[in-house]
C-alpha cells in the first residue's frame, strides 16, 4: 500500500539507446527563506535566464531540467517552493518522497542563514534518510554587503554533511555545479537489463538499493 | 575420474588383449585409495585419549567426497573425526618406544567408556570409534546396497584398498533401508584386526530384552579363551529412557491458550497460544556408566535399575511444530487478500449489500445448510427498520443483530467500549434509546462472555520503553527500531486497540473472515458516530501542526485525519457560534487570544453589518481579527493598528492525498494554470486580511504574509512586488473582504471526513488485510518482545525488528512472510518454553523441594535449546541425549521432573522404562588364550517393538598353538 501510486520518479528509464547510458528521474526540491533566490537560481539552471524581479512564487512551481552524467542521464524533477511562512507548513508535501533537496540563503542576510539551518534540521528529521542535501550561498555577486562569512557556512556544512556552494544566479556562478555535484551523488540505478521495479526511489523511508554512485 | 568414460572407450577397443584392463573392483579399489591418500589416512594414527564428557561435547569434522562403484551407481565416502586439539593425541606406540605391542589406535577408543551412549553420532554410540570412514549410498534408492554380493564386493575393494594403502582406520558400510541404519565394517593393522557388525530386529527374543539375556549374547559372541576368573571384567553401561508422553489423560498447561476468542474482550493483549499442545514428550534419561557387570542385575523379573538410583539424569523435552495463534493470525491477514474472499467487502460478507450473491453464500456456510440461505432474513430485509436508533453499531437501522454473525451484539458493544476507551457508544448522547434486543444464539456464535479488562492500566505496559529494568543497548536499538517502522505511534493509541481487537477477532476462521469484517464493519461505524456528533477518537494524538503523521501507516494517518476533521468542525461552529452571538448579544465566550479592545471592536463591527453596502470596503467594520501584528499601523492611515487576521488552516493531508496532490499539480502543464491552481490558500488569506483591515492596503499585507518584501528603510514593496501584472498584486485587487467564517472552505472537512468513513465502509476483505498489516506486525512484534523475556537468549528479536521495520516501509508481501515466518519460529519458542515450563512448575507445586524460578527458566531454556540442535541436525539419533540434571533426583529440578512423571494420580512413567541402551566393554586375549588382549564392545538398543545390537570384536590374526 505504501509503495502504491504514480511514482513517476521510480522509473529509471531504461536504457536510452546507447549501452550503458540510462536515463534516472529524482525529485529535488528548494527550501529557503523567502526572497533568496530559489527561483531565479532554479529559472538559471533551466532555462540560462535571469530576472532582476523575480516574481515571489506562490505555493511552488514545477520545473524538469536533464543533466549528463558520464554513464547516465539525470533528470531533475524540481518543486520550487514558496519561502514564505504562510507555506512552510506545505513543505512536507514537497520534500516527502525527495532524493535531493537544496537548502538556499542570502549571503547578505543572517536571518535567512538561520532560517536555512532549520530547514536543514527539519530535513535530517522528516525527509528521507538517503536524501542528498545541498547548501546554496546564494547572491555571491553582492558579496561586499556579504553577512554571512563563507567560512562559517562551509564549517556548517561539513559538520552536517551537506554539499556546500556559494551561487550566484545573477552571474551564473556554481548554478550548474551545484545541481551537478548533487546529480553524482544520487545513487544511479541498477545497470541495464536488470529489474528495475524492485527500486521504489519515491518511497520517503526506504532504504534505497545503494546502487552504482557514480564519481 | 573424469578420465573414467576414456576408460571406458578403450576398454571396448583393447577389451581381447588388454590384459591390464581395470575391474569394476579394481577402479573402486583405486578410487577408495585415492581418496585415502588425498586425505592423508594412511599409516599409523595417533593414539588418542578423551577427557570425560569430551565426545558428547565436542564437533565432528566431515571430509565427503562422492566415488563411482559399478557401471552407474555411486557411493558417498565419508571421514568422520572428533575434532580434538592436538593435546589429547598421544604419541604412537613406536615413537615412545614402548614395549607393548604395536595396536591401532582405534584399540584405545574401543576400550573407552567415553564413547558410550555419544549420541551425536551413531556409528560412535554403536560401535565406539572416534574417526571412521562411512561409506554410503549416494542415492538412498537408487544406490542402496541391497544384496550380500555387492556388500561382499564394496568390502572387498574397502580391505583391499586398506591393506594397500596401510590405512588402519575403521570403515563401515551402510546397507539395507537407511532408516535402519545398518552397517558393516572392518578395520586392520598390521595383524590386528576389527570387525563390525550389526543386527536390527523387529521381532524379540527374552533375551534381547534385559541385562542378563544380552550379556550372555556379548559372552557367545566373544568367546573368551580363558577362564572366566582369570579375564577382566565385563563393564557395562546403562541408559534407560523414561518417557512422559503428551495424551489427553494430562491436562495442559492453561497458559497456552491465554488468547481469548473474538468474545472475550482484551484490547490490551494479542490472541497468543495454540489450540494444540506442543509438548510431544518428555524423557528422563539415566544412566549407570561403566559398571562392573556383577555389579547390577536385570532379568525379566527383577530388576536392580531403579532410576533413583542412576547416577546421572538428564532429561530431554520433543516438541511439535505447532502453529501458534498470532504467527497464524498474521498469516491470515497476509493471504486473504489473495483468497476468495479477498475481494468481497465488508459490506457483501456481512449481507449489508443485498445484492451480492456472496453474501448469502457465507451465511449459507454459516448455517451449515446451503439451501437455508432462503431462510434467513439478510442485509435488514425484515422490517423494523424505523424502531432502531441510529447507533454506533447500526446508523441505518439495519437489524443486523438478527444476522447471525460470529460476534454477539452485546459482545461487540462492548469490544467498542474498550476500543473506545470506554465510553458507551450504543446510545447517542442526548437521546436515550431503548435496550436492544438480545441476540438470536445461531450456530456459528459462541455464547462465552468475559468481562472486559479496564485498560487503563495495561496501556502503559504496551509502550516497550516503560517496560521497567536498564535500558541496555539492545533495548534502545530494538525500540529505536520499532519506533521507525510505518506502522503506529509507541504506547497505547486508538490504532493499537482497534488493530488489537481486530486480530482478536480474525483468530477463528471456520467460517472465513466474518468476524474480522464484523469488527472492522463495528469499528469504522463506530468511528462515524464520533464524527457525526463530534466527538474527539479517545487515543488519537495529533501533532502540534495538527497533519497525520506521515512516518506512520496509512491507516493511522486516515484515523489521524479523521481526527483533523473532527477538530476541524467544532472549531468551525465554535467560531460560527461567535459571530452568531455578537447579534444576539446574550453571553459571549471569548477566546483569550483576543484582547478586549479587539472584543468590542468586533461586536460593534457584528452589529452593524448589515447596513454596509457591497462597494464601500472600507468602510465596513473589521471582522475576524486574531491578533495585532506588533506595533505596526496601517500603510496608509498611521492610526490604525494592524490585524492579524483569523485565517484557514491548510487542509491536513494523508499520504495518499500528498501524492495525489502533487501528482495533480504535476500533471499541469501550464504554469499559469498551475498557480491558480494554488491561489486559493493566497486568496483566503488575502479576503480574511481585507476583512479584518478593511483599510488596508496591499502593502499592508506584504506586510504581514511576507515581510522581506517589504523594505523597511525606504517604506517601500521590494521591487519584484512593484512590477506590472504581478499576480500578487493582481490577487489582491480581486479578493473581496470576507472573513473566514464566510469563506468557501480550504479544508472540507465534512467531505474529506466521509471520503475516508466511505472508504472504510467499502473496503474488501483484502484491502482490510492490507491497510492493517503495517499495525499488526508491529504490535505482534511489540507483543512478542514482551512475552519473550523468559527465552530471550533462544531468539533473535533484533532480526524480527529489522524486518517488520523494513515491511513496513516497503509495504512488500514478500519482506512481510519472512517477517512472520521468524516471528512464527518465536513465537513457537514461547508456546514450548511455556509448555514446559509450566508444566514443571505446577508438578513441583506441592512439594518440599521446588525449584526457583530461575532455576526452572534457565533448564527449560536449556531443553528448547538441546531441542532446537536436535532438529537442525539431519541425522536421527539412535541413543537419546538430553539437558543434564545436576544432583539426580536429589535436586529441585530433577524433584519437579519426578513430580512430573510420577504424579500421585495419573499414569507412573517412571515404572517402566520406554527405551534402554547398554554398552558392554570386555578386555579378552582373543582368539586364543596366547593371543593379544584386545577390547570387546557390543551395544544394544531395546524398544519395545525392536531391537539392535552393534559389535565391534577385535582380533589378533597372528596364529598360536595352544600351548
Amino acid at each position: 500500500m505504501a509503495n502504491r501510486g504514480g511514482n513517476s520518479a521510480s522509473r529509471a528509464g531504461g536504457s536510452a539507446g546507447t549501452g550503458s547510458n540510462r536515463t534516472c528521474q529524482f525529485k529535488l526540491v528548494l527550501l529557503g527563506e523567502s526572497a533568496v533566490g530559489k527561483s531565479s537560481l532554479v529559472l538559471r539552471f533551466v532555462k540560462g535566464q535571469f530576472h532582476e524581479y523575480q516574481e515571489s512564487t506562490i505555493g511552488a512551481a514545477f520545473l524538469t531540467q536533464t543533466v549528463c552524467l558520464d554513464d547516465a542521464t539525470v533528470k531533475f524533477e524540481i518543486w520550487d517552493t514558496a519561502g514564505q511562512e504562510r507555506y512552510h507548513s506545505l513543505a512536507p508535501m514537497y520534500y516527502r518522497g525527495a532524493q535531493a533537496a537544496i537548502v538556499v540563503y542570502d549571503i547578505t542576510n543572517q536571518d535567512s542563514f538561520q532560517k536555512a539551518k532549520n530547514w536543514v534540521k527539519e530535513l535530517q528529521r522528516q525527509a528521507s534518510p538517503n536524501i542528498v542535501m545541498a547548501l546554496a550561498g546564494n547572491k555571491a555577486d553582492m558579496a561586499n554587503k556579504r553577512t554571512v562569512e563563507y567560512e562559517e557556512a562551509q564549517a556548517y556544512a561539513e559538520d552536517n554533511a551537506l554539499l556546500f556552494m556559494e551561487t550566484s544566479a545573477k552571474t551564473s556562478m556554481n548554478v550548474n555545479d551545484i545541481f551537478m555535484a548533487i546529480a553524482k551523488k544520487l545513487p544511479i540505478g541498477p545497470p541495464p537489463g536488470q529489474p528495475q521495479d524492485t527500486v521504489d526511489v519515491n518511497q520517503p523511508a526506504q532504504q534505497q538499493k545503494s546502487g552504482t554512485c557514480c564519481k | 575420474m573424469a578420465t573414467e568414460p576414456e576408460d571406458e572407450q578403450q576398454d571396448e577397443v583393447f577389451e581381447i588383449n588388454d590384459f591390464t584392463v581395470f575391474s569394476d573392483m579394481e577402479r573402486l579399489v583405486v578410487s577408495i585409495e585415492a581418496t585415502l591418500q588425498e586425505w592423508q589416512l594412511t599409516g599409523t594414527r595417533p593414539n588418542r585419549k578423551f577427557s570425560k564428557g569430551f565426545l558428547s561435547q565436542c564437533n565432528w569434522i566431515t571430509k565427503s567426497t562422492q566415488i563411482a562403484f559399478g557401471e552407474h551407481n555411486k557411493l558417498r565416502v565419508s571421514f568422520v573425526q572428533a575434532d580434538y586439539p592436538e593435546q589429547v593425541a598421544l604419541k604412537t606406540s613406536k615413537e615412545t618406544g614402548s614395549e607393548e605391542e604395536d595396536l591401532p589406535a582405534l584399540v584405545n577408543d574401543l576400550a573407552s567408556a567415553e564413547t558410550d551412549f555419544v549420541s551425536r553420532k551413531n556409528i560412535v554410540a554403536m560401535y565406539g570409534l572416534s574417526e571412521y570412514l562411512l561409506f554410503s549410498p549416494e542415492r538412498t534408492v537408487e544406490d542402496q546396497i541391497s544384496t550380500e554380493d555387492q556388500k561382499n564386493f564394496i568390502m572387498s575393494a574397502m580391505r583391499t584398498a586398506a591393506q594397500s594403502s596401510e590405512c588402519s582406520i575403521a570403515m563401515l558400510l551402510e546397507y539395507g533401508d537407511v532408516d535402519r541404519q545398518l552397517f558393516v565394517g572392518c578395520a586392520t593393522h598390521r595383524h590386528v584386526h576389527t570387525r563390525f557388525s550389526g543386527s536390527h530386529l523387529r521381532k524379540l527374543q527374552t533375551r534381547h530384552t534385559h541385562l542378563t539375556g544380552l550379556l550372555s549374547i556379548f559372552k557367545e559372541e566373544v568367546k573368551c579363551p580363558i577362564s572366566l576368573l582369570d579375564a577382566e571384567d565385563i563393564r557395562v553401561s546403562v541408559l534407560f529412557e523414561y518417557i512422559y508422553r503428551n495424551d489427553s489423560h494430562f491436562d495442559k498447561p492453561s497458559s497456552l491458550f491465554e488468547f481469548s476468542s473474538s468474545n472475550q474482550i482484551d484490547v490490551m493483549h494479542l490472541p497468543m497460544g495454540s489450540l494444540e499442545d506442543p509438548l510431544e514428550e518428555f524423557s528422563l534419561l539415566t544412566t549407570w556408566p561403566n559398571i562392573k557387570e556383577d555389579m547390577i542385575n536385570e532379568n525379566d523379573v527383577y530388576s536392580d535399575l531403579e532410576p533413583q538410583s542412576a547416577f546421572n539424569w538428564s532429561a530431554m523435552a520433543r516438541f511439535s511444530a505447532v502453529e501458534g495463534v498470532l504467527g497464524s493470525t498474521l498469516s491470515r491477514l497476509l493471504h486473504l487478500p489473495r483468497s476468495s474472499s479477498g475481494k468481497e467487502t465488508v459490506k457483501a460478507m456481512l449481507g449489508l449489500s443485498h445484492t451480492d450473491p456472496s453474501a448469502t453464500h457465507i451465511f449459507g456456510q454459516l448455517t451449515g445448510d446451503s439451501r437455508g440461505v432462503r431462510n434467513l432474513r439478510i442485509g435488514g430485509v425484515a422490517g423494523g427498520m424505523g424502531q432502531v436508533m441510529p447507533s454506533v453499531t447500526n446508523p441505518g437501522g439495519i437489524r443486523m443483530d438478527e444476522l447471525p454473525l460470529p460476534i454477539e451484539k452485546k459482545v461487540m458493544d462492548d469490544w467498542m467500549k474498550a476500543i473506545f476507551g470506554g465510553a458507551s457508544l450504543t446510545t447517542s448522547p442526548e437521546e436515550e434509546t431503548k435496550p436492544m434486543t438480545l441476540p438470536k444464539v445461531t450456530p456459528g456464535s459462541a455464547t462465552r462472555t468475559k468481562e472486559f479488562k479496564v485498560p487503563k492500566e495495561a496501556m502503559k505496559s504496551l509502550t516497550i520503553t516503560e517496560t521497567e529494568e536498564r535500558e541496555d543497548d539492545s533495548k534502545r536499538r530494538i525500540s529505536e527500531l520499532l519506533k521507525s517502522c510505518k506502522s503506529l505511534p509507541e504506547g497505547d493509541s486508538l490504532t493499537a486497540r482497534f488493530m488489537t481487537a481486530l486480530l482478536h477477532s480474525a483468530v477463528e476462521d471456520t467460517y472465513g473472515p466474518v468476524g474480522l469484517a464484523q469488527m472492522w464493519h463495528s469499528f469504522v461505524q463506530a468511528l462515524r458516530w464520533h464524527f457525526d456528533w463530534n466527538k474527539d477518537l479517545e487515543g488519537i494524538h495529533l501533532n502540534s501542526s495538527s497533519q497525520p503523521d506521515l512516518s506512520k501507516c496509512l491507516l493511522h494517518q486516515k484515523l489521524e485525519m479523521l481526527q483533523c476533521c473532527i477538530e476541524a468542525r467544532r472549531r468551525r461552529h465554535e467560531l460560527y457560534d461567535k459571530a452568531k452571538d455578537f447579534h444576539t448579544d446574550e453571553f459571549f465566550d471569548a477566546q483569550s487570544d483576543i484582547d478586549e479592545d479587539d472584543r468590542e471592536e468586533v461586536k460593534g463591527s457584528a452589529e452593524q453589518t448589515g447596513k454596509e453596502t457591497e462597494k464601500d470596503y472600507s468602510e465596513m467594520e473589521p471582522q475576524g481579527r486574531l491578533h495585532p501584528l506588533g506595533e505596526q499601523c496601517l500603510h496608509l492611515h498611521r492610526n490604525i493598528a494592524l490585524f492579524v487576521p483569523i485565517t484557514q488552516d491548510r487542509a491536513p493531508m494523508t499520504e495518499d492525498l500528498l501524492e495525489e496532490h502533487a501528482k495533480m499539480l504535476t500533471s499541469i502543464e501550464d504554469e499559469e494554470t498551475r498557480l491558480e491552481a494554488q491561489l486559493d490558500t493566497l486568496n483566503s488569506d488575502m479576503q480574511a486580511f481585507k476583512a479584518a483591515n478593511p483599510k488596508a492596503a496591499f502593502e499592508d499585507f506584504i506586510r504581514w504574509h511576507s515581510p522581506k518584501d517589504w523594505n523597511e528603510e525606504q517604506d517601500t514593496l521590494s521591487e519584484r512586488m512593484q512590477t506590472p501584472s504581478n499576480v500578487w498584486q493582481k490577487c489582491w485587487q480581486t479578493a473581496l473582504p470576507i472573513p473566514v467564517i464566510n469563506q468557501a472552505r480550504l479544508f472540507n472537512e465534512t467531505n474529506i471526513a466521509e471520503e475516508i468513513l466511505s472508504m472504510l465502509e467499502n473496503a474488501t476483505i483484502g484491502k482490510i488485510c492490507e491497510l492493517s498489516m503495517p499495525t499488526a506486525f508491529a504490535l505482534a512484534t511489540q507483543q512478542l518482545i514482551k512475552d519473550s523475556k523468559q527465552v530471550a537468549d533462544l531468539i533473535d528479536i533484533d532480526k524480527i525488528c529489522r524486518l517488520v521495520q523494513a515491511a513496513t516501509r516497503t509495504g512488500r508481501r514478500d519482506d512481510y512472510l519472512e517477517a512472520l515466518n521468524q516471528m512464527k519460529k518465536v513465537e513457537r519458542t514461547i508456546l514450548f518454553y511455556r509448555a514446559a515450563f509450566d508444566r514443571l512448575n505446577r508438578a513441583a507445586e506441592t512439594s518440599s523441594n521446588q525449584p526457583t524460578e530461575a532455576e526452572l527458566r534457565s533448564f527449560v531454556n536449556c531443553l528448547l535449546l538441546d531441542h532446537t540442535n536436535r532438529l537442525d541436525t539431519a541425522e536421527t539419533n539412535v541413543v537419546p541425549r538430553g539437558i543434564q540434571i545436576f544432583g539426580g533426583a536429589n535436586s529441585s529440578i530433577g524433584n519437579a521432573v519426578c513430580q512430573l512423571m510420577q504424579p500421585a494420580e495419573g499414569r507412573n512413567c517412571l515404572k517402566k522404562p520406554v527405551r534402554r541402551f547398554y554398552t558392554f566393554r570386555w578386555n579378552v586375549p582373543s582368539p586364543t588364550k596366547n593371543s593379544l588382549v584386545l577390547p570387546q564392545r557390543m551395544f544394544a538398543a531395546i524398544e519395545l517393538d525392536s531391537c539392535r545390537i552393534n559389535g565391534s570384536f577385535v582380533r589378533d590374526t597372528v596364529f598360536f598353538i595352544d600351548g
